[in-house]
């Protein structure tokens, strides 16, 4: 799997008419309605395909944590109140893959789109099935985003997201483009693989010279870090949150040059690795 | 390497337990059809599940360890077996029925929180939980492909050898932002009759339903049904239509069928998604009469709505759990409400049950919100 081209939005709490005229200049697609959460998503895939070819064959991969929240939040206070009637299309926009159809309209794509989540690890789980369609030959060419809100308008959102850095929580919409060619990709990415436990992580890999990204459980976990650093490896760990941190993270390591892993782990002690060379 | 479905189950409108359905289902005919339309829908117009619960996050969890629990002693896994289990979960809803009631209750100040979970992940980490799985569950929310969407993922990984097991769960439950969306985009029935293909359609119906598949690269026994293929499409023409023409049905019904080894005079049925919603009749029409006039031959076609209610992300699950019940009692359900069919109908979808054999090749198709559309061939007929 050869990564070709990709995109990154992180913004404290946008509008969505912020959103709506960053993507005017990118797309004609009518998304008058829809939430920012929809917009947020094909705006990111713009960007990453943005006057690149694209095959209408493409299929596309969307990770998110929480799915359209805001939307969803304000469908839960329309039904407790007086007039609880749901309007059409406040209905539509808590369909979480109405996403994927808007990407895949706006890049009049009719391949295969999939909307997924694992907790704490929808972005690498996401990785990872587009990696086996690829792999399987399903596939030919896959575009993979990571999307999520800010949920800074929900009350005591902490309560409900596992911010463990206890840090402002951001708009994202990270994009990834990948096919099977090796000419002039930004990365090659070798495995993704699943390891139930720490020990079956440090039995398996090596770390000695290599960048090593980090999602916000693998990177509050010390002896993790501690095993990384006692081998030579080169942590790179950005400091903001948005539901995908992994996605972002992962994003910055392909900034560097050389051997790489990316390391996400769940709370229950699970993890998915994804090693590449940039 | 193949995979094959070693455990079922479903809980629906018809029943909680195999028996239960399979004795309803067996019974139902278009002459006592409407009588048990007007006894489902006595409190509302819904399929629902009976369970002596009233809080939706008891049921919600009631429902889902019952289903898991069922499918594991179906398919007769040690403990270790079980562990080992890859969780893929598809569903629309998700959690949204326990969230609202968190929602009233916080209203109410019954509750301390505004949320159940933001987000579904939970869903599938309960899950991992529950069966001890060393694995990392994935949900699938493509609306009413999810559950087949899961299905064919994990087949194809079993048939790929990258994993071993897994099971695979459809789950949807009655909540009032789904009943009130559908409603508000005025798709419910006002006949209050599941009619699919017929001049009388008007609208769906919705259910509540949830099962469970286990499928395992090792048949239990010689009739287990096993994966063949599988395709899916998007068809970017509306977010909540598909394209009048039904080409992109068709492709995916196509598509599906020649990644498969068999041809379409082999396969002895092929279950429609049927919503009963007008687009959803004459495009899923279309398709199939396309489907037909390309291999010059036709299949039998049948829907099972009237029997569960539209289930949404469950349906994939829903309706493959309870088509293998019936062909492993020896026929294919009827399409009940079925009388005259709607306009450029070239088929006549099965108007009774109909006897098989319980070695059969089913063609299952799925139309989703989104364009999301999947096909899907299981067979348990040797080749």
């Amino acid at each position: 799997m050869y990564l070709h081209f990709t995109s990154n939005i992180l913004n404290t709490n946008g509008s969505v008419k912020t959103y709506r005229e960053l993507l005017k200049p990118l797309s004609t697609i009518n998304l008058r309605r829809s939430s920012k959460f929809n917009i947020l998503a094909v705006y990111g895939a713009l960007l990453c395909v943005h006057q690149k070819e694209v095959n209408s064959d493409i299929a596309i991969y969307v990770a998110t944590e929480y799915g359209p929240i805001m939307d969803v939040n304000h469908v839960l206070n329309t039904i407790n109140s007086e007039d609880n009637i749901i309007m059409p299309f406040d209905f539509l926009n808590i369909n979480s893959n109405n996403v994927s159809f808007y990407v895949a309209k706006a890049l009049n794509a009719t391949g295969k789109n999939m909307v997924l989540t694992s907790k704490a690890l929808s972005f690498e789980k996401t990785m990872q099935l587009a990696f086996f369609d690829l792999h399987t030959n399903e596939v030919k060419n896959v575009l993979i985003g990571a999307v999520d809100e800010s949920v800074e308008e929900i009350p005591e959102y902490d309560k409900y997201t596992p911010n463990l850095f206890n840090q402002i929580s951001c708009d994202g919409s990270y994009w990834f483009y990948a096919n099977t060619c090796s000419t002039n990709a930004l990365a090659s990415i070798h495995s993704i693989k699943e390891y139930s436990s720490y020990d079956d992580v440090k039995k398996s890999l090596t770390f000695y010279n290599k960048v090593i990204s980090l999602n916000q459980y693998a990177a509050s976990d010390t002896i993790l870090q501690n095993l990384i650093e006692s081998e030579s490896g080169k942590i790179i760990r950005t400091n903001a949150f948005f539901g995908c941190d992994g996605a972002l993270n992962f994003h910055a390591l392909l900034k560097h040059k050389g051997e790489a892993i990316h390391i996400g782990k769940d709370n229950s002690g699970k993890f998915i690795v994804i090693e590449l060379t940039l | 390497m193949s995979a094959y479905i070693i455990g079922t189950s479903l809980i629906c409108n018809l029943g909680n337990t195999r028996q239960n359905i399979v004795r309803k289902l067996k019974n139902l005919n278009q002459n006592n059809y409407k009588a048990h339309l007007q006894d489902t829908f006595k409190e509302r117009l819904f399929y629902g599940i009976e369970l002596p619960l009233t809080s939706q996050i008891e049921r919600y969890f009631s429902v889902l360890d019952n289903i898991i629990l069922t499918a594991i002693e179906n398919a007769n896994l040690t403990q270790d077996e079980q562990e080992e289990l890859h969780i893929f979960i598809g569903s629309t809803s998700m959690e949204m029925g326990s969230n609202e009631e968190c929602r009233t209750l916080y209203h109410a100040k019954q509750h301390e929180n505004l949320f159940q979970n933001i987000g579904s992940g939970s869903i599938g980490e309960y899950i991992e939980q529950r069966l001890n799985s060393k694995h990392k569950a994935l949900l699938f929310t493509t609306a009413c492909t999810s559950s087949v969407n899961a299905l064919a993922y994990a087949a194809k990984m079993i048939e790929q050898k990258h994993i071993k097991s897994a099971i695979v769960i459809g789950v949807e439950l009655f909540n009032q932002s789904t009943y009130g969306g559908f409603s508000s985009l005025m798709l419910l029935s006002k006949n209050q009759v599941y009619r699919p293909f017929d001049k009388n359609s008007d609208g769906i119906i919705l259910g509540e339903g949830c099962s469970a598949i286990v499928l395992s690269s090792e048949p239990k026994t010689q009739n287990d049904f096993k994966y063949y293929s599988s395709a899916n499409i998007c068809d970017n023409y509306s977010e909540t239509t598909s394209d009048p023409s039904g080409i992109p049905i068709f492709n995916t019904l196509d598509k599906c069928l020649s990644q498969s080894p068999f041809s379409l005079q082999e396969i002895d049925c092929i279950k429609a998604h049927a919503t009963g919603s007008e687009n959803n009749n004459s495009s899923e029409a279309k398709a199939l009469k396309c489907l037909f006039e390309k291999h010059h031959t036709t299949a039998l076609v049948t829907s099972l709505k009237p029997y569960l209610g539209h289930t949404l992300g469950a349906c994939g699950t829903n309706e493959i759990v309870l088509m293998l019940y019936a062909i492993q009692e020896g026929f294919l359900p009827a399409t009940l409400g079925f009388e005259t069919p709607a306009q450029d109908l070239i088929f006549t979808p099965l108007t009774q049950h109909t006897p098989i054999t319980p070695n059969a090749t089913v063609l299952f198709n799925y139309v989703a919100f989104g364009g999301n559309n999947t096909s899907i061939i299981l067979s348990n007929k040797e080749l």
